[in-house]
């Protein structure tokens, strides 16, 4: 409510009681000015639709009133708690504790809907690992031209055993909840004042961003997309390149891949041992410096590691008629989430986290994957008591592992003790796509039998409702072949 | 026989009967004050900010508005306000919020125009082609370009302390929040900058006192 104007002359008074004896100037002069305040247009569109938005955002607040009135109190019982309170199960990850950056936030049981397997599809980036003969993977080895340039043939089925995994331990079950990712990104990307030649974006009113591609306009330079639908970003360059090494002349350099996956360039190396240029330590260093000068906060997340397998690109001296060689061309450094001081696993039983893959020769980034928001919402669903049924999904190898036929032969691989980890899984519900964190157990598979090289471990879920139904699918499906150390050029 | 006189002692009652009269209503609960309404608020009530908003989302935009002239860059000023402050409020003291609320606004604004222009000038305010929703009438229009013609002699202070007064009806409490002042220093520059637009030029003050009583 304005002020009258008798407060205001009371105000000046009060002052400078000299104002008394101009009592009507005064009076007229503040009037005057009250009077001729522009008074804009409020969009009253604007403030129903900020509203909106202001009441949908729930930001994680820390209640102050009783660290203001009670720090005696508070902090000695905060110190106390830190000290006392320790998890039921130790995570079973090398990583260390890290102050978190994650946030979870409790909502009610089962309030993601029925956790049913069918919906869930398989997260990106997970590679199968069949097993293959050993007289097969000879062959390759002995650098063989394969029929084409470009891709490996598949091995026929029977030249795979299928990995029956077992662990003949105590299995003790954790409780947890799952977790939804948020994926609120969130200020609206673009402000609504861009106006192109073409159109007037601000007259649509509230228009915010979904996808958005931004690219640097240099040979060398890199793309972000960002998603703010999903909460991720991607980095990437926007001309891969690939190195080699020529060993024979000591010379080193870089090829070129357009967009279709040609090498533009041919290498003339006559041997090439494979060796990575770049050591774990190297690499770490590299994509560390890159995070931080893009501003992108490494806190929160497990001890960065070097994942084992390289990426090797196959090379074809086509003037010499050389057969392919492995060419180590660049080494992925993940960043490891930690979620409750739990590490999460993707369903092939890959670390997930952060991947940040450094070019081997030029030791610079090639691309950040799996940046993305971590907040989250916790839903308790049941856990299973049913030892038995995760023994049984264990031996099936987890969820993405379909057997072909009954009449493939099998290994039996032993796993190591289980620890607590969470499960990544996208999950399909009407409509939505979400990533949900769910608990389950991981088992190491230390076997060095080339029936499961490439494999780090089996994940199984705890939850009833994944536990239920069964994910083997007989007879269908494809093969996705590997060979476990020369991965398919495209 | 003697007779003991026991004096009369009201019963009493924790009930008031009050006869029936105009002023008699359903009694209803006495509306929230603001450091109320801010109290709930940092204990995560949706609804508390939500009425602090309705109080102030309208004022705050014509604040934010008249200091950037460009209703696009306010409305994205205002929502980040407003964001930050719902996303901070339990670091506002409940009696200050509506100085901590300009206080983010004007330090946005500050933001804003960072590069070229360092302090809140007169240009920024607007004229009748930003957007207002006066009239046209020439009068008014005079009126007004001879107020801003005034205003603008006075020192940068004393223009932002009278204008965040009489314009967008901020106490000195506030306004001291939002300049990083005492609340006695802005009463003292308002002073002064009231003496100065009244002692600028008596015909200025005549015409405005025919002005105003002509519209009144």
């Amino acid at each position: 409510m304005q002020t009258s104007i008798d407060k205001l002359i009371e105000e000046l008074y009060a002052s400078d009681p000299s104002f008394r004896e101009h009592e009507p100037e005064l009076r007229a002069l503040l009037t005057s000015v009250m009077m001729h305040k522009p008074s804009p247009v409020i969009n009253e569109q604007f403030i129903v639709q900020l509203k909106t938005r202001l009441m949908n955002e729930q930001p994680v607040r820390t209640s102050y009133s009783l660290l203001r009135w009670w720090p005696a109190v508070a902090i000695p019982a905060v110190a106390a708690l830190a000290v006392f309170v320790y998890p039921h199960i130790h995570p079973s990850s090398t990583n260390s504790s890290h102050t978190p950056l994650v946030t979870i936030t409790a909502v009610g049981q089962h309030a993601f809907g029925t956790l049913a397997s069918a919906n869930i599809t398989r997260t990106s980036g997970s590679q199968s690992a069949y097993a293959l003969d050993a007289a097969v993977k000879t062959s390759e080895s002995n650098g063989a031209v394969p029929a084409t340039t470009t891709t490996v043939d598949k091995p026929s089925a029977t030249d795979y055993k299928y990995p029956v995994f077992t662990y003949d331990g105590t299995i003790t079950i954790p409780h947890a909840d799952v977790l939804k990712r948020n994926k609120s990104i969130g200020s609206p990307l673009l402000s609504n004042t861009a106006n192109l030649s073409l159109l007037s974006l601000s007259s649509f009113g509230d228009l915010q961003a979904s996808q958005v591609t931004f690219s640097q306009q240099t040979t060398d330079g890199y793309t972000v997309y960002v998603d703010a639908q999903q909460g991720t970003v991607s980095i990437y360059r926007s001309v891969p390149m690939y190195a080699t090494t020529d060993v024979a002349t000591g010379s080193s350099g870089s090829v070129s891949v357009n967009a279709s996956g040609t090498v533009t360039t041919i290498p003339d190396s006559t041997t090439n041992t494979g060796a990575p240029k770049l050591s774990d330590a190297d690499a770490i260093a590299a994509a560390t410096s890159f995070l931080k000068n893009h501003g992108i906060s490494t806190e929160g997340y497990g001890t960065p590691v070097v994942q084992s397998s390289l990426y090797p690109v196959m090379m074809l001296d086509s003037a010499a008629n050389m057969p392919m060689r492995p060419v180590v061309a660049s080494v992925m450094v993940v960043y490891p989430w930690v979620v409750n001081n739990l590490p999460v696993y993707d369903e092939s039983g890959t670390l997930f986290g952060v991947q940040v893959t450094v070019d081997a020769s030029t030791k610079t980034v090639q691309s950040v994957y799996n940046l993305m928001t971590r907040t989250f919402s916790a839903s308790t669903y049941t856990v299973t008591s049913n030892v038995s049924a995760i023994k049984d999904y264990l031996s099936r190898g987890g969820w993405m592992w379909s057997k072909l036929d009954a009449s493939m032969p099998t290994v039996t691989i032993t796993t190591e003790a289980p620890t607590q980890v969470y499960m990544l899984s996208r999950y399909q519900l009407n409509g939505n796509s979400d990533d949900l964190l769910v608990p389950a157990l991981r088992f190491p598979i230390r076997s060095k039998d080339q029936s499961v090289a490439g494999r780090q471990s089996v994940i199984v879920p705890v939850i009833d409702d994944l536990l239920a139904e069964p994910n083997v699918v007989n007879g269908t499906g494809s093969i996705p072949y590997a060979v476990p150390d020369i991965a398919p050029t495209r | 026989m003697a007779t003991v006189i026991v004096p009369y002692r009201r019963p009493l009652c924790n009930v008031t009967f009050f006869p029936p009269n105009r002023y008699s209503r359903c009694v209803t609960e006495q509306q929230p004050t603001i450091p109320e309404l801010v109290v709930r608020a940092q204990s995560g009530n949706h609804q508390a900010f939500s009425d602090l908003y309705e109080q102030f989302a309208r004022p705050l935009y014509g604040f934010i508005l008249l200091r950037t002239k460009h209703r696009e860059t306010a409305e994205d000023l205002v929502s980040q306000t407003w964001f930050k402050a719902w996303r901070s409020i339990a670091r506002c003291t409940p009696e200050r919020f509506p100085g901590w609320l300009y206080t983010i606004a004007r330090r946005l604004i500050i933001d804003h125009y960072r590069t070229s222009r360092p302090e809140i000038s007169w240009d920024q305010l607007p004229g009748y082609d930003a957007g207002t929703d006066l009239a046209h009438d020439t009068a008014v229009r005079n009126a007004y370009d001879t107020i801003k013609e005034q205003l603008a002699v006075l020192t940068p202070e004393q223009r932002e302390v009278v204008i965040l007064r009489l314009w967008d009806d901020l106490s000195f409490d506030d306004i001291a929040a939002i300049l990083g002042k005492s609340p006695t220093s802005c009463r003292m520059l308002m002073s002064r900058g009231i003496k100065t637009l009244r002692s600028l030029s008596p015909a200025f003050t005549l015409f405005i006192i025919l002005y105003a009583n002509l519209h009144r």
